[in-house]
């Protein structure tokens, strides 16, 4: 087979992007034809991404094939096992992401329509273009092209104020990380980034000690702004749920793993990882980012809110993987920084398929209800009995519980941690047991989270009155194919690790994490650990399916449906009787109260008692660079007079002073 | 083999509660009800017809079910009579801790399913304490498998049988954490009150108020089940003399014999902790369960700290 032909696939489907949009101009189109023309487009640009990603895991031999466009600028491409991998998270997003919308923008107009299908393949292509770029300046427009065509779909539906807001702080974070690392490109390619070294060019050269570290330092930067890496996750939580769902399912579950593979691109492949400080530095990050994620996604009111804080515990929990694989590969033991890798990775992978699912399936609730205030909600399970069914498997999956796919990259996090002590150095000792606690309560924490945002939605009684109808069949086929990934990857955890497996000896010059069976994990030895989800589940389905037998014949009387009993209360009972988001999380903002400052608010309005939360980072690092810069700018408005006789001195000044020191 | 451990779980589950129940009661001055109260009370459950809120959906029927199913597999899982059982491989004792998680969040989307306040009480701190108590189980958990360099519960146990598990400090801070957690999620009294009804400070009743005939039965019994199963990792961790290494007769009716033993000496244990102490404030229990995590981190730490 030719080498190159998963490259061309993936670069073919990245052309239809651009013409998709275009497409979506043509004048006197149907609004209908319109929605189904462009957006199976989008599915279809998945779909080849989704395959040629795989071929490129399974079949593209190392060294990967490198294609080269053009004279100066050059345009060059290569898909490697590291591409391969990220490209396939975007095909699997992207395919689910793309169907919904195709039910979820069903009453949109055409004008509304163009707002959205514009910007989408666009979006799409960059991102893919950015996974197949190999050099700078690839890379970069494809960053470039993808912050903005992302910002504009954040506006795509809403133009309230809150929502022009998050475009614009999400606009200014993005450009801040393009900034550095545009920066860090300079200082690796020698001030050139337009020079055409692709990146494993890059990767022989040998750079000063005190730039490699200012290369790290700014690609940290970079790419934890489009992370969501504390402190710089400030947009975050304000863009994903301003954004149409659909396109809050990409941002959160395609666009920031995007910004891994860049992580681990630059400061992986490129700058191999040497020395234990980095590693920390990505452990500590992560940690805090987690923390302060799930603590956050706890409180929350609005159901796309704690989805999007859940993300950023997420990419925390994959920076604390990807740090602690570092540190293994500093502390000199392949076989463990394997195993970390591929919980990191793994563990990504997992997060596109649940957070997807869980975001579209919010789209489902605020298109079936109108909100997605979990105030408002409730009662969905007998108005929505299948998107129920499916969100219900995205929440168990995220929240961890076997034999579903989340606990599994989970589990594999946990015997990389526990494995650690085999390491030599000490002061790591102290640190990594207390990373490993550190990460078991945000793993608690999170469940409580999404158990909040599914109980509080879809049981109970509805808290408003609304009507609600079922999803569409292509927003259920959607989510439908992401939970049957989750349950596909929970019972064959072996399979993505056997994926994982190419890009660990990509990055770590040869995989030495043994192969794995398919249905089981046994990181070291059957000894040590194993875990076989396949048991697992037939274990629990033969003891559910015999209980209920057993029980059925020997008990089996026909069941009564009673008014409910409610300890004998006999008043009238409302839905304002049950929790409200506040009062689910009460305890846990009254335990928190140092860290957060949270505070219980009446809201005159509707009679309740609202989550005051003011995000700490915002107080205590923006608005003190923020009246900073302002204090700077008045400072430089002093030059501004506005006397043309000293403006023509400022510029005879600074000419002498360019030809004193440029000579 | 595994059958019979599951049987033999299943079967002493309830006299096992029942014992503890005789033990307060003589404790306190009161007449105990009788060995055999436990099974009387489920058979008595078993027959009674069942009722469904009005307006509950298939997760509030489903759940006791799922509860009492994902509680037996979890007894498959721990070498209560001996190690090595056939499913042992299939989960190691996080993948434990992850199926007693299951239990958790069905029972707890059951009682936030039909929507009445009590109900949704009892989940919100059901979730809040577990939240807290997860942490502490799995650090304690570690501490264990940090020694035995395994996480798989029968190497565990076979380590700690030749003794070298329990002569280590950390393992005293583990066990500390343990015990606190087993207090906390199986409700017992500084933390919940299992005997009572119609308090505003209860967890784990508020969420099977709902619940009548064999789906209370199947509750009931699961949380009885789930109880032994806490007590009999605890004495798989700390103290598993006697549990059986090969599947020979004999060596099966001795562990019995041990496992009788060893439970017959937990109950008053556990009696005493319930007279002695009384039910906590519910803003006092997070203190409670914090403080089994920091037990369990200390000990995590006083590993590292002094080698392994």
């Amino acid at each position: 087979m030719n080498a190159l032909l998963p490259l061309q696939m993936a670069l073919g489907a990245v052309a239809l992007g651009p013409l998709a949009s275009l497409g979506s101009l043509l004048p006197r189109l149907q609004p209908s034809w319109l929605r189904y023309t462009s957006l199976m487009t989008s599915t279809l640009m998945s779909l080849l991404w989704l395959l040629s990603g795989a071929l490129g895991l399974i079949l593209v031999a190392a060294p990967a094939p490198n294609l080269a466009v053009g004279g100066i600028p050059l345009w060059q491409f290569r898909l490697d096992p590291l591409s391969a991998f990220f490209l396939v998270v975007l095909g699997l997003v992207g395919t689910a992401s793309s169907l919904h919308a195709v039910g979820y923008f069903r009453q949109l107009g055409r004008t509304g329509l163009r707002r959205v299908l514009i910007p989408l393949p666009l979006f799409l292509s960059a991102m893919a273009l950015l996974l197949l770029a190999d050099n700078a300046y690839t890379f970069l427009v494809a960053w470039e092209g993808m912050a903005l065509s992302s910002s504009y779909l954040i506006l795509a539906q809403t133009q309230t104020i809150q929502a022009r807001h998050a475009a614009y702080l999400y606009l200014l974070v993005a450009h801040l990380g393009a900034l550095c690392l545009l920066a860090a490109f300079a200082l690796l390619c020698h001030g050139n980034p337009l020079a055409g070294n692709d990146f494993s060019a890059l990767a022989h050269e040998v750079l000063a000690p005190g730039l490699a570290q200012a290369v790290l330092l700014l690609t940290l930067l970079g790419f934890g702004a489009k992370l969501g890496m504390a402190p710089l996750h400030v947009w975050l939580p304000e863009a994903h749920p301003a954004a149409p769902s659909p396109v809050s399912a990409l941002m959160s579950a395609a666009m920031l793993p995007i910004a891994l593979y860049g992580l681990l691109r630059i400061d992986w492949q490129i700058l191999p990882p040497e020395g234990v400080s980095w590693g920390l530095v990505w452990l500590a990050l992560g940690l805090l980012t987690a923390g302060f994620g799930v603590l956050f996604s706890t409180l929350q009111r609005d159901l796309k809110r704690l989805l999007a804080y859940s993300s950023m515990e997420n990419m925390g929990l994959i920076l604390v993987a990807l740090g602690l694989a570092r540190l293994f590969v500093a502390e000199g033991s392949p076989t463990l920084a394997a195993l970390a890798l591929s919980a990191g990775l793994f563990q990504t992978l997992n997060h596109a398929l649940f957070k997807g699912l869980l975001f579209l399936g919010s789209g489902s609730v605020f298109h079936s209800t109108g909100t997605v205030d979990m105030g408002r909600l409730g009662g969905l399970i007998r108005r929505m009995p299948q998107t129920t069914l499916l969100m219900l498997i995205g929440c168990l999956a995220i929240a961890g519980l076997p034999p579903l796919n989340g606990f599994a990259s989970e589990w594999m996090l946990l015997q990389a941690f526990l494995l650690a002590p085999q390491m030599a150095s000490g002061t790591l000792q102290a640190i990594l047991p207390l990373t490993a606690a550190g990460v078991v309560l945000v793993l608690a924490l999170a469940s409580f989270a999404i158990i909040k945002a599914f109980g509080l939605s879809f049981l109970g009684q509805p808290r408003s009155v609304y009507t609600a109808h079922e999803a569409s069949l292509w927003e259920r086929l959607a989510m439908a194919f992401l939970a049957l990934g989750c349950i596909f990857l929970g019972l064959v955890p072996g399979f993505a690790i056997h994926a994982i497996s190419a890009v660990n000896a990509l990055l770590l010059s040869g995989n030495s994490l043994g192969i794995q069976q398919p249905w089981r994990l046994t990181p070291i030895s059957p000894e040590r650990a194993s875990y076989v989800p396949g048991w697992f589940l037939i274990g629990i389905a033969m003891a559910i399916l015999l209980t209920f037998l057993l029980v059925w014949w020997r008990f089996g009387r026909p069941l009564r449906r009673v008014p409910v009993w409610s300890c004998g209360f006999r008043g009238a009972r409302t839905a304002r009787m049950q929790d409200s988001p506040a009062g689910f999380s009460q305890s846990l903002l009254r335990i928190f109260q140092p860290i957060h400052h949270g505070r219980l608010q009446p809201d005159t309005a509707s009679k309740e008692l609202r989550v005051e939360l003011t995000d700490p980072f915002w107080v205590g690092l923006y608005e003190p660079l923020q009246r900073l810069a302002l204090a700077l700018s008045r400072q430089a408005l002093r030059l501004q007079h506005g006397k043309i006789s000293s403006y023509l001195l400022y510029a005879f000044l600074t000419l002498v002073v360019l030809l004193v020191l440029v000579r | 083999m595994q059958t019979l451990q599951v049987l033999v779980a299943l079967a002493i589950a309830p006299l096992f509660a029942a014992w503890l129940q005789m033990l307060r009661a003589l404790l306190q001055n009161r007449r105990p009800a009788g060995l055999l109260q436990g099974y009387r009370d489920l058979r008595r459950l078993f027959h009674k017809e069942a009722f469904l809120p009005e307006d509950s959906s298939w997760l509030f029927r489903f759940s006791p079910y799922v509860l009492f199913g994902t509680k037996v597999m979890a007894s498959t899982l721990v070498p209560i009579l001996a190690v090595d059982l056939p499913l042992a491989p299939a989960a190691d004792v996080i993948a434990l801790v992850g199926l007693l998680a299951v239990a958790r969040i069905f029972q707890v989307l059951a009682a936030m399913d039909t929507g009445t306040p009590f109900a949704s009480l009892g989940a919100h701190r059901e979730m809040l304490v577990s939240a807290l108590a997860e942490p502490a189980l799995l650090s304690a958990f570690f501490i264990a498998s940090l020694l035995a360099g395994s996480t798989s519960l029968s190497t565990i146990v076979l380590h700690a049988q030749e003794g070298l598990l329990s002569l280590h400090p950390s393992m005293v801070f583990a066990a500390a954490a343990f015990f606190l957690v087993l207090l906390v999620e199986n409700s017992r009294i500084p933390v919940d009150n299992p005997a009572t009804h119609l308090e505003l400070t209860m967890i784990h009743e508020a969420m099977l108020l709902e619940y009548s005939g064999r789906h209370l039965a199947l509750l009931e019994w699961g949380a009885q089940l789930k109880l032994l199963i806490y007590v009999t990792i605890g004495i798989a961790l700390f103290f598993p003399w006697g549990i059986a290494d090969e599947f020979a007769p004999t060596a099966i009716l001795l562990a019995s014999l041990a496992l009788l033993i060893k439970l017959f000496v937990a109950a008053p244990i556990l009696a005493l902790v319930e007279t002695l102490l009384a039910k906590k404030r519910l803003f006092r229990v997070p203190e409670f369960a914090t403080t089994a995590f920091l037990f369990g981190v200390i000990g995590l730490l006083t590993h590292f700290m002094l080698g392994s």
